[in-house]
């Protein structure tokens, strides 16, 4: 035996291997963190998808003045970047799986990018994407300016659920829990859901708005409204 | 221990061996001392003192972290990743710029890389083999380590790609890559003389 043999040797004989449960929780932590990070990324993306379908591009230059600004206002900016944050912590735990060194950086990611969307598209499409709504104004500032954008009676956008439809006149809690009377004499209305309604118009008093269209405050995405018929039956 | 009687057990069966108990751990020194001393020189420039330091600091790594090692890799390439980081830990201990010491290839290391380039021509008559030497020197370290491994190691595509923690379609490039770098230097040289 060399000495360097007996060094080693030496070096080793007081020591244990590390339990192999050890080296298996690692892994599994790194997988299981990997999905549900994956899961959040959709999540985040059901959000994105809800609010950019939703959002109001045909009326930015109304809204905003021009597209640009419009799209600096209400661009679900945060969703976007909680979607890439967490596509990327996903990445990083696949990465160092054991075998995650094995495929390409650009597929992996590209993997990644094709479930997120995947999932975000059908999480979406079963009515996650409606749930942003029922957060509260203050929260809205940063999760959803849509709302925010559309509480400014004074500029002549209104926005909340309609209580009570009269002949000429509907009665509106706005999205602040104000209530309205709304003037919708001359004014043109779409159909609209219990989601809501968003109302183009004037100001005309203290609780009353002139309506000049009524328009239902979300979109229905794909399945959402078939699926909530079965959860209602 | 002797080690007799052990020459045709594979690496995989002695690691069973030794998480029962630790006398078998023996062979497996016996088995990449050698080999991983030489590896360690090809890819480091620490001095011999060092590179025995760093070399038992291998051995206890291994056998602390034994029960991670995970059959369906092979223990060399297993063993390999172990002293490749650990010489990178070292670059970092001593704050010392990494870098891949010469290569000092063999004859047959010239031959191979010789048929892997078409250069076989070349290489016996025209370039002595220490202007060979002294271009595959010149080539970038990330490209050589990868060489290294392909014809100083004689490790295939999937063995570098688990050494080095990186997908096989990029142990391909970069051997690729190299080939083509040493290529283009010795063909430079060549015209220079």
């Amino acid at each position: 035996m060399t000495n360097l043999d007996k060094q080693i040797l030496d070096k080793i004989k007081d020591l244990e291997p590390i339990a192999k449960w050890k080296f298996l929780a690692r892994n599994y932590l790194l997988w299981s963190s990997a999905i549900i990070f994956l899961i959040f990324a959709s999540f985040a993306c059901a959000w994105f998808i809800y609010l950019v379908i939703n959002n109001d591009w045909e009326y930015s230059k109304i809204i905003a003045g021009n597209f640009w600004d419009f799209w600096i206002a209400s661009f679900p900016h945060i969703w976007f970047v909680f979607t890439v944050a967490f596509l990327l912590i996903s990445y990083w735990n696949l990465r160092h799986t054991e075998k995650g060194y094995r495929i390409q950086r650009k597929h992996l990611i590209f993997l990644n990018v094709l479930i997120i969307l995947f999932l975000g598209f059908v999480f979406c499409s079963f009515g996650l994407g409606n749930t942003i709504e029922s957060i509260d104004l203050e929260q809205s500032k940063i999760f959803n300016q849509r709302k925010v954008i559309w509480l400014n009676p004074g500029g002549g956008f209104l926005a909340g659920e309609v209580s009570q439809i009269n002949d000429n006149s509907i009665s509106l809690i706005d999205f602040d829990g104000k209530s309205w009377i709304i003037d919708i004499l001359d004014a043109h209305v779409t159909p609209y859901t219990e989601d809501g309604v968003k109302i183009l118009g004037t100001q005309t008093g203290e609780n009353t708005f002139k309506a000049k269209e009524v328009l239902p405050w979300s979109r229905i995405f794909l399945f959402e409204k078939d699926f909530f018929e079965e959860l209602s039956n | 221990m002797s080690i007799r009687g052990f020459e045709n057990t594979t690496d995989e069966e002695v690691v069973k061996l030794v998480l029962k108990d630790q006398k078998y751990f023996i062979i497996l020194v016996k088995r990449y001392e050698e080999k991983l001393f030489r590896y360690i020189s090809r890819i480091s420039n620490f001095n011999e003192p060092e590179r025995e330091d760093i070399l038992q600091d291998v051995f206890v790594k291994v056998y602390v972290n034994l029960n991670s090692f995970n059959s369906n890799l092979k223990f060399s390439s297993w063993i390999y990743r172990i002293t490749r980081n650990e010489v990178i830990n070292n670059f970092r201990k001593f704050k010392r710029r990494p870098q891949i010491a010469r290569i000092d290839p063999d004859d047959d290391f010239m031959a191979r890389i010789g048929s892997q380039l078409d250069l076989e021509h070349e290489i016996n008559t025209k370039v002595d083999m220490d202007n060979i030497k002294n271009v595959l020197n010149q080539i970038n370290d990330k490209y050589k380590e990868v060489l290294i491994l392909k014809f100083l190691e004689e490790k295939d595509y999937r063995e570098i790609s688990d050494i080095l923690k990186i997908p096989m379609g990029t142990v391909a490039t970069y051997i690729n890559r190299g080939k083509k770098e040493l290529k283009q230097k010795i063909k430079k040289y060549d015209k220079l003389r």
